[in-house]
């Protein structure tokens, strides 16, 4: 197991220069707004003294690589800073959102994935076949759907027509299920609280299917392509000559090689889902990191925005350092 | 002795882009009970196409015009899906050609020997194992290999695993399609006597598909050449090669470099392969032949029987 | 592979004489081109086929449904949607176009760069991109125009950042295969400088490929230019005619039932991004090696 142990830590070595990378471009990019922000914050106008205080309050009066050092520093120890707008610790407000946005993307994947593999290996094996074609056709127009339009459009059949589903945010503020997690379903689960339940589940539908569907258009696109390039491997007639169903072949030898590239594009895929999450989030007053992003991007409230990309950039880098050590755990080529 | 393969009249085509490839056009022959039958051409000539038709492994967009090929009497082409799979790596088994791309990387070595049994209702898997390890000694390998993925073994080691998977159920017929070609000299050496002990010891027909004559000078008791899809000559190895009556055949014998202490120089035969979506008419090598006539690009040639050898030419007609 | 090619688009493909669609594929890139040179054109001659202007306050009545009058119905304040998606595509097109050559040229090079020369320069540059590539594009592009502010430049540039390692992966994975070509040491045995082999050589063989990416690239970057719209941080402010500035205003007013507000600009939008996606992945079923059926 000493190949294993050895790829797993280079793979956190090489980790640490990215998130670096990332955090060094946030804060490049926060500063690079023409003007003053202190000027943009308060107004032109405001008095000199006030102008000082929050200065130096932002810590902006500092010589810049001093600011580098302590921004990193403090993100090291969870210092997120606090809010402009709420006076809040934004490491909370962050992990509010954080729940918010996670039970999101899991709902839409749970929709996207099965979609995006069984169509798309269903599509790669019947190349060519109708099914073939309306399966491409399915995902092409999915991914091409403007988010916000699609989910209008779901939000006046069901929300505005018919009338049997909410359209914006996560629950009704009376039903708050006790506070496990943050994640709603999980914690009426856990709580027993079945009006919760329902309720988050029903609030969760009308997201989770717009960003479902989109993603699964990219995803069936994904799969099938990499199952075409899988079915005409060499080894696959081989299993056919030994007398293996051609059930068998595709699930075992085809489907299981073609995971591999699709587990390395789990990274790409997460990061187009949170960018998803975002328009989804904003099209139905879901209370997630998206919407706070933009929300605190309206109000000028700078280190809430820093604070929330900087989140972003720690969750990708973490979600692309564990894809890459499951991708060792199931590619015997990486571990012997 | 009773052929255990009759391929008769049979014709394959290949939808492609440019139009309709005639890869087998009315090939007969036949494969007796245990003997190595070698398939010679050069590339592009249907060998492969062959092989694949046999087992009935061919890509979608190719198409079985007409023909039978009979297997102990069965039409093989004729059966159903299932029935087909249950045959292949029980009774009709093939090994292919690139070592390095045949293995399913994820699976271990083993694990493809006992894929054999497994799909052939052998139902006992310890014993399977201990079968699936046995062979894989016989073919030189360490038993520790077992638990080893494709990566792990040569080139050399894993066309082994390949036959052991081919032999596993002790088939009636082995297609090998250019087993040695992607190995060096040596190993190929290795390689076909194994594949001549096999012959021996099982007594499986072994149909050998390849463009080296080298290899079927060494191991082959028959041999059938092929020439643009099409059966140019069939008969016994030692006469092919000492007296070869088809023009063709007597082309590629003369093209074998000789290491000769005179030297001289190599000779070709002059031309190119002919397109197989526009094949000449008639004798399909009739453009490069030097013994053709006008007869030879107006009809097809017509099977000749001399003395056991079968010759497809104008020149041999009574 | 032809490695001397001339540089012609048509060349590149490898088409040499127009005939009609034979199979599937084809159908579906000419219904792509088809389909953005419709859109394009009607962009281009709003001046010329727009039944009103498009920015005229009370053209007719105040959110009124469609009618003979006004096939798109009217907004809030009485001006015509059909002239309004009529000029609405131009600043999408604009942008989305611009910043994909721009991600095009910029990534495209790197890669090139890259993959050819290998060693310190790659890994550094490999490393910045993958950190880019990794992160959410939206979220970048709403992070850059924020803080530079929403101009037609600041979005063009925040919108190719985005794309700029997509080009730059695709193009040095192609470049470290070609490399190893026979030709490429043809070419370097008969002297030929760098310059020379990454250009003439190594770049036309992966032109379709460049082509592929670049389609769906700004099919793409419509949907997140959209996005920064919708978000309040696109290049356009009322009353200029934007479907992204209209769709979100329909959104706005869907509650009080004003369906046609949104559906047009939405409708408009996808047909757009879809047209190019045709042409972009069509040319990937007929022109990515690893997705071919030679024989």
């Amino acid at each position: 197991m000493g190949a294993l142990s050895r790829y797993i830590i280079s793979r956190i070595l090489t980790t640490i220069p990215m998130i670096l990378i990332l955090l060094s471009l946030v804060f490049i990019v926060l500063r690079i707004m023409p003007g003053d922000p202190v000027n943009a914050i308060l107004g032109e106008k405001a008095p000199q003294e006030y102008k000082e205080k929050l200065r130096k309050k932002l810590g902006l009066d500092k010589p810049i690589h001093v600011q580098f050092y302590e921004y990193i520093l403090k993100i090291m120890k969870g210092d997120f800073g606090t809010s402009l707008l709420t006076k809040r610790p934004i490491l909370e407000e962050l992990k509010e959102r954080f729940a918010a946005t996670l039970e999101l993307t899991i709902f839409s994947l749970l929709i996207a994935v099965p979609i995006g593999i069984f169509g798309g290996s269903k599509a790669a094996y019947k190349r060519h076949s109708k099914e073939d074609h309306a399966i491409r056709l399915f995902a092409i127009i999915s991914w091409t759907l403007f988010i916000p339009f699609f989910g209008s459009i779901l939000q006046y059949i069901f929300g505005i027509k018919l009338r049997v589903l909410p359209t914006s945010g996560r629950i009704d503020p009376f039903n708050v299920p006790e506070h496990i997690t943050g994640l709603y379903i999980l914690d009426s689960i856990l709580t027993g609280n079945v009006v919760a339940l329902i309720d988050a589940l029903r609030h969760l539908i009308l997201p989770s299917i717009t960003l479902g569907i989109v993603m699964s258009g990219a995803l069936v696109r994904i799969v099938r392509e990499n199952m075409i390039i899988a079915l005409k491997k060499d080894y696959i007639n081989a299993a056919r000559a030994r007398g293996v169903t051609e059930k068998d072949v595709v699930y075992n030898h085809a489907l299981k090689n073609s995971l591999i590239p699709f587990i390395t594009m789990f990274g790409l895929m997460f990061a187009l889902l949170l960018a998803g999450a975002a328009l989804t989030e904003t099209t139905f007053s879901w209370p997630g990191m998206g919407r706070y992003l933009v929300e605190r991007i309206y109000y000028r409230d700078y280190p809430a925005v820093q604070g929330a990309v900087v989140l972003y950039a720690l969750i990708v880098a973490l979600v692309n350092l564990i894809v890459d050590i499951v991708y060792a755990f199931i590619d015997p080529r990486v571990r012997y | 002795m009773k052929p255990v393969l009759k391929i008769r009249n049979l014709r394959v085509y290949y939808r492609t882009k440019r139009g309709i490839v005639k890869a087998l056009d009315n090939v007969s022959f036949d494969v007796y009970r245990g003997e190595i039958l070698g398939v010679v051409g050069e590339s592009g000539c249907g060998k492969s196409t062959l092989g694949l038709t046999i087992m009935r492994l061919l890509p979608p967009n190719a198409k079985i015009i007409s023909g039978q090929i009979l297997f102990n009497g069965v039409d093989l082409l004729k059966l159903s899906n299932e029935e087909m799979r249950k045959l292949r790596g029980s009774k009709i088994s093939m090994i292919f050609q690139d070592p390095m791309t045949s293995f399913n990387p994820l699976m271990k070595i083993g694990d493809h020997v006992l894929e054999v049994f497994k799909y052939h209702e052998f139902n006992d898997l310890e014993k399977a194992k201990e079968i699936a390890v046995k062979i894989l000694q016989k073919m030189g390998l360490e038993s520790g290999r077992f638990y080893d993925y494709p990566h792990q073994l040569s080139g050399g080691q894993r066309q082994r695993v390949m036959i052991a998977t081919a032999i596993a159920m002790k088939p009636e017929v082995i297609i090998a399609d250019e087993p040695t070609t992607a190995l060096d000299v040596i190993t190929q050496a290795q390689i076909l006597k194994i594949l001549r002990e096999l012959r021996d010891e099982i007594g499986s027909s072994i149909i050998l598909i390849t463009h080296n004559l080298g290899v079927i000078a060494q191991i082959a008791d028959r041999v059938v050449v092929m020439y643009a899809g099409k059966v140019v000559e069939v008969g016994n190895v030692d006469e092919i090669f000492s007296d070869p009556k088809h023009p063709y055949t007597q082309g590629l014998i003369r093209a074998v470099p000789k290491l000769s202490p005179e030297g001289g120089q190599l000779q070709p035969i002059p031309g190119s392969v002919p397109d197989l979506i526009n094949p000449p008419s008639g004798c399909r090598f009739h453009p490069r032949c030097p013994f053709a006539s006008e007869i030879c690009s107006k009809e097809e040639p017509p099977a000749v029987s001399l003395n056991g050898r079968l010759v497809y030419c104008h020149l041999y007609k009574r | 592979m032809d490695f001397l090619p001339k540089f012609s688009l048509a060349r590149i493909f490898g088409v040499t004489k127009l005939r009609p669609p034979k199979e599937a594929e084809e159908w579906y890139l000419l219904a792509g081109i088809i389909m953005v040179i419709i859109i394009t054109s009607m962009s281009i001659l709003a001046p010329i086929i727009s039944p009103y202007d498009p920015t005229q306050l009370y053209a007719g009545p105040s959110l009124s449904p469609p009618s003979p009058k006004y096939p798109m119905g009217t907004n809030l304040l009485g001006m015509d949607m059909l002239s309004r998606i009529i000029w609405g595509g131009r600043f999408l097109l604009l942008v989305s176009f611009l910043s994909a050559v721009l991600s095009m040229v910029i990534g495209s090079l790197a890669g090139l760069v890259s993959g050819y020369f290998g060693g310190k320069i790659d890994r550094v540059i490999s490393i910045f991109m993958d950190s880019i590539y990794a992160f959410p594009g939206l979220i970048l592009a709403i992070t850059i125009t924020a803080m530079l502010g929403p101009s037609l430049l600041n979005v063009v540039i925040a919108i190719s950042v985005i794309y700029v390692p997509t080009f730059y992966r695709m193009v040095r994975g192609l470049v470290l295969s070609i490399r190893e070509e026979l030709f490429v040491e043809a070419a370097k045995a008969l002297g030929a400088k760098h310059r020379t082999i990454m250009f003439k050589y190594i770049l036309p063989n992966i032109a379709p490929n460049i082509a592929v990416i670049f389609s769906l690239c700004i099919a793409d970057a419509i949907l997140t230019e959209a996005g920064l719209t919708f978000i309040g941080l696109g290049p356009v402010v009322p009353p200029t005619p934007d479907w992204g500035l209209d769709l979100y205003e329909g959104w706005r007013y869907l509650i009080s039932g004003y369906w046609w507000l949104i559906l047009f600009p939405g409708i408009f939008i996808t047909l757009t991004v879809l047209g190019f996606a045709l042409i972009g992945e069509s040319l990937n079923e007929l022109y990515n090696p690893l997705l071919r059926e030679e024989v």
